[in-house]
């Protein structure tokens, strides 16, 4: 049961991104552009929200989806909803202008 | 026993948490990420400077045609520029960069005075010698025009009666001109 215990913990630590040592480059980005151009928000600039610095709340429910708060490079905010998958992708589902 | 949470699809779950959006009970609490010091993707870049250009080229355009124009900063995103023909007759532009000869529907704002001008690049758009194509609406035809049209995307082709048509906007300060002239004229 020990050993169940950990290996579930092993991997729901792979799923959860590492905030603090975020870095932007390290990802790559999908984005559902239909759903954000119905919004008025580019693709390049819903990515520059995650060179720009962000909040990120996590989604008690499905942990590997995330709402981020944060500015475009023209200092517009957006909110995002986002899926992080495995580590290495970032999938923006949608998001608004705020 | 409880019973097991249904398996959903990526799609359904993306609904549910879309759904959650204004449910702050269903999000953690915030945490705060640095900005990323990495260099950014050329895709990113490519995109953001292209949109510069045909700002700026829109901008140029206006001023060789003697309208007094200036470029907005940080007002509301329909306005990248704004046009002062006269006293209290001010227009406003917003410019859509297309990368491609295709323009997808997107939510416009259509009302009295406010411009889009599509820019577009035929050749390729990191070669400075090629200028870009550009197509200048009234939003209140283009409005009318799509409102027509089911399609979702639009080739620049269906565009080509407003290539260039920036009498659309000097036309319009000729005749509020006009009608000041008339109107002070017979006062």
């Amino acid at each position: 049961m020990a050993e169940h215990g950990r290996v579930l913990q092993h991997v729901v630590r792979f799923r959860v991104p590492n905030w603090s040592k975020f870095d932007a480059s390290a990802f790559e980005y999908e984005f559902a552009s239909e759903k954000l151009l119905a919004h008025g928000i580019a693709d390049h600039e819903a990515a520059q929200v995650f060179w720009n610095g962000f909040r990120a709340l996590k989604n008690k429910g499905y942990r590997d989806r995330y709402q981020i708060i944060g500015l475009i490079d023209g200092g517009r905010p957006l909110k995002l909803i986002v899926h992080v998958r495995a580590k290495t992708t970032i999938r923006v589902i949608t998001g608004w202008p705020l | 026993m409880t019973a097991r949470k249904p398996r959903l699809t990526q799609n359904e779950v993306d609904a549910v948490v879309i759904n959650q959006v204004d449910d702050s009970n269903a999000w953690g609490k915030p945490v705060l990420v640095p900005p990323s010091h990495s260099p950014r993707p050329k895709w990113m870049l490519v995109r953001a400077h292209l949109e510069s250009a045909a700002k700026w080229y829109v901008l140029y355009s206006l001023h060789r045609r003697g309208l007094n124009a200036s470029a907005t900063i940080g007002s509301h995103e329909a306005a990248d520029i704004t046009v002062i023909r006269g006293a209290g007759d001010v227009a406003t532009i917003e410019v859509k960069t297309l990368t491609e000869p295709l323009w997808r529907r997107e939510p416009i704002m259509a009302v009295k005075n406010h411009f889009l001008v599509f820019v577009w690049y035929p050749e390729s758009p990191s070669d400075p010698k090629f200028p870009p194509n550009v197509y200048v609406w009234s939003s209140r035809a283009f409005r009318n025009w799509l409102h027509h049209r089911p399609d979702d995307t639009f080739s620049v082709h269906d565009f080509n009666k407003h290539e260039n048509a920036w009498q659309t906007l000097v036309a319009r300060s000729r005749v509020h001109h006009t009608s000041r002239a008339v109107s002070s004229a017979a006062t």
